[in-house]
């Protein structure tokens, strides 16, 4: 019977912290969390986490999520590799410089986890990505007088070219990127694209910078390269912004309304000053 | 011919009659309403004016422009006619260099009442842009209210020291006359400054008086608006400031005329004079008017086609023929006739003259406004009209009433009439009358 009693007993308790935490897990949002993987040549890599819930007005970024990032071996062992926690937009950019070639497995995949764990406003999740690494590197040449833009896309693991892939490529612009060289253009055997690009294109001071991009694929994930040559039409700065105009601010007002208005202006009142000076004078020339 | 201590007598100032007393009461009464609404404007904001988006200027800068043209008179009167050798305005130097301080003190406060924020007036020397029309304005202005002053007071220098003795019995009154006249006693020395000084200022005011007739045109001409956007600006704010300025004149000399009794000194003559000299000022102003209007309307741009409708046919139709007509048609009229020139028609027609300036401004200022360029959409319906909210009205009376009430207090302490140029015009001098019996 006392057996009895402390099993009741028990139970009560188990089931009244179970009920506890499981509404207050209720209360918490379910978050969708994406992950991805970027890297771009020169900038290193990233892994992309996002998150977003269903909130009042539908789908709301997952703001302030804070996610463990680990690196999964084979028999599942973890290695942690550190904490993100997404912005305002409810994104976090995970550097991935500490991923090293050796920790890949055989076949020069790397497989990351992220846990979302004890957040506030979110309940407990968890994801992860499996990505192999490459390198893509993008240079400009001169070829019978066009200038091309060359880019080859090569496995990091095996630094066997990865053929077939489409790529896309843009020169930047103010607004958009300008997508050149049509819609997209697939390595060759090499790994290789070649897109002439135009001779027309307008830059600041000539320059021109384009980007070469694999987009979201799979196993590799998103790569980018970009390249800046002065091969464009100069644009010349009309901007008035540091000149003295007389829509300028007042430190850089035009030296000719500088100077004569300010002759007029020292002009007149030292005449008035001299007017009050004779009264002095008159006060001070009685016979 | 009078005699030195009766021609004192009849000039020197004189304590306020029960009509005086009256109408200083009345002015003062005037003003602390204006107070009290101007309270509730700081307090609340400009929300309790009826300017809005497009209406931001009302009828406290069609005052402001308004008195800015009355105070061109200091310069009419005093330094062009001095110059010009017409002796026959002396007497009426004083009254038109009262009228132009009056007039420009309450020009520079007007500008502070349009402003919402007046506590960041100092903003404006410490952040003003030299290449904007506000800022020459701020010069100008305070420029030309310091040169009027030195104007009223130059000439008042012997006249104090005449009083100083003429108030002998009453000590306080003396003592303060004494300090004023600077110890003056018409030593060569003395006389030497004091015309030299005199010479000086007359030419000084004349360029900056055109100065800041010419700037306040530029305030609104600088603006790409229908009604503004024209190159006449300067010299037809010029000719309308001295009509208002003359008529101004005309006004006060008659009314201290009667309330002074001295048509000894202002005489018919002078407003005869004066008629004529008002009959030259409006047609002047009336040629410059035909242009401001004539050149738009000929080359009927829509922006300024729907400008000169609202004028001449629309909304403001009937007050613009009131003022180009009645303020401007009809005086020529009036006093182009020998007949039109005695003082109480030219008292008349100078009301009407200044009235017309007046109302004038603010057909220069609000009808523009309402009519921009880019079209008026997505605001209140109530903001595609202005007329002066009650309390817009009793701040601006306020101004009126406090530019009436400066006139009167110096009309109070100050001769109407120059007491030393008169005498030494006449030929009258205090030693040939102390010899007679």
């Amino acid at each position: 019977m006392r057996r009895f009693n402390f099993l009741l007993c028990a139970f009560a308790v188990l089931f009244v912290w179970g009920s506890y935490t499981g509404h207050s897990q209720s209360e918490k949002n379910r978050a969708r969390v994406s992950l991805s993987y970027e890297s771009i040549t020169g900038d290193g890599s990233f892994l992309v986490i996002s998150g977003k819930f269903r909130g009042d007005e539908g789908f709301e970024p997952a703001n302030d999520m804070n996610f463990d990032v680990y690196q999964v071996f084979e028999g599942d062992s973890l290695s942690a590799l550190g904490k993100a926690t997404t912005d305002a937009q409810g994104e976090a950019r995970f550097a991935l410089d500490a991923l090293s070639v050796e920790t890949a497995n055989e076949d020069g995949e790397y497989t990351l986890k992220v846990e979302a764990k004890d957040n506030e406003k979110y309940r407990d999740t968890d994801k992860d990505i499996t990505f192999k690494k490459s390198e893509l590197v993008a240079r400009i040449s001169e070829e019978g007088g066009v200038n091309h833009l060359i880019a080859t896309l090569v496995d990091s693991q095996t630094n066997s070219p990865i053929t077939d892939q489409p790529l896309l490529v843009y020169v930047k612009r103010l607004f958009k990127p300008l997508k050149i060289g049509g819609e997209f253009v697939s390595t060759d055997e090499n790994g290789m694209i070649s897109v002439p690009v135009d001779g027309d294109l307008p830059g600041l001071n000539g320059n021109l910078t384009f980007e070469v991009v694999l987009s979201d694929n799979d196993p590799y994930g998103t790569v980018k390269a970009r390249v800046t040559e002065t091969i464009g039409i100069p644009i010349v700065d009309e901007s008035t912004f540091n000149k003295r105009t007389m829509w300028s601010p007042p430190g850089k007002t035009p030296f000719f309304l500088l100077i004569f208005p300010n002759l007029m202006i020292v002009g007149i009142w030292a005449t008035i000053a001299l007017l009050i000076f004779n009264l002095f004078k008159i006060n001070k020339s009685k016979s | 011919m009078k005699d030195y201590n009766t021609l004192i007598k009849e000039l020197a100032p004189r304590k306020f009659t029960a009509l005086g007393k009256l109408w200083t009461g009345f002015l003062i009464a005037v003003l602390v309403a204006a107070l009290v609404c101007y309270y509730f404007q700081l307090r609340d904001g400009l929300i309790i004016t009826e300017m809005r988006d497009y209406a931001l200027w009302g009828v406290y800068i069609s005052n402001f422009v308004f008195f800015v043209a009355i105070s061109l008179v200091g310069s009419l009167m005093t330094a062009i006619l001095r110059l010009s050798g017409a002796n026959w305005s002396t007497p009426l130097t004083r009254i038109s260099e009262i009228i132009a301080v009056a007039a420009i003190i309450m020009a520079g406060l007007t500008i502070i009442i349009d402003m919402g924020r007046p506590e960041r007036i100092l903003y404006l020397f410490t952040h003003g842009r030299l290449q904007s029309p506000i800022i020459w304005d701020v010069v100008v202005i305070s420029t030309y209210l310091v040169i009027s002053l030195l104007l009223l007071y130059y000439p008042l220098l012997p006249d104090f020291a005449i009083l100083k003795k003429y108030f002998k019995g009453k000590n306080k009154l003396s003592k303060w006359y004494g300090k004023l006249a600077l110890n003056w006693s018409g030593t060569d020395s003395q006389r030497q400054i004091y015309n030299k000084s005199i010479r000086i200022l007359s030419i000084m005011i004349i360029p900056v008086a055109f100065g800041i007739h010419t700037v306040t045109a530029w305030l609104f001409a600088t603006t790409y608006r229908p009604g503004w956007d024209s190159t006449n600006f300067g010299p037809y704010f010029i000719a309308g400031a001295f009509v208002a300025g003359a008529g101004a004149v005309i006004t006060i000399m008659f009314i201290l005329r009667k309330s002074h009794k001295l048509q000894d000194y202002i005489t018919d003559g002078h407003f005869d004079k004066m008629g004529k000299l008002l009959v030259l000022l409006c047609l002047l102003y009336l040629y410059f008017n035909v242009n401001e209007y004539l050149v738009p309307a000929y080359k009927m741009t829509v922006e300024e086609g729907v400008h000169l409708n609202e004028l001449f046919l629309g909304q403001y139709a009937a007050l613009f023929y009131l003022v180009i007509v009645g303020g401007l048609i009809v005086p020529i009229i009036v006093l182009i006739f020998p007949k039109g020139r005695k003082p109480v028609p030219v008292f008349i027609m100078g009301v009407i003259v200044v009235l017309g300036a007046w109302w004038k401004r603010y057909l220069i200022v609000t009808p523009t406004l309402l009519h921009p360029f880019l079209p008026i959409q997505g605001v209140p319906e109530s903001w595609h009209h202005y007329y002066p909210s009650t309390m817009e009205w009793i701040i601006t009376f306020g101004t009126l009433a406090g530019a009436l009430l400066i006139i009167t207090i110096l009309v109070r302490y100050v001769p109407i009439i120059p007491i030393h140029e008169t005498a030494e015009e006449r030929g009258i001098t205090e030693s040939e009358t102390t010899k007679k019996p």
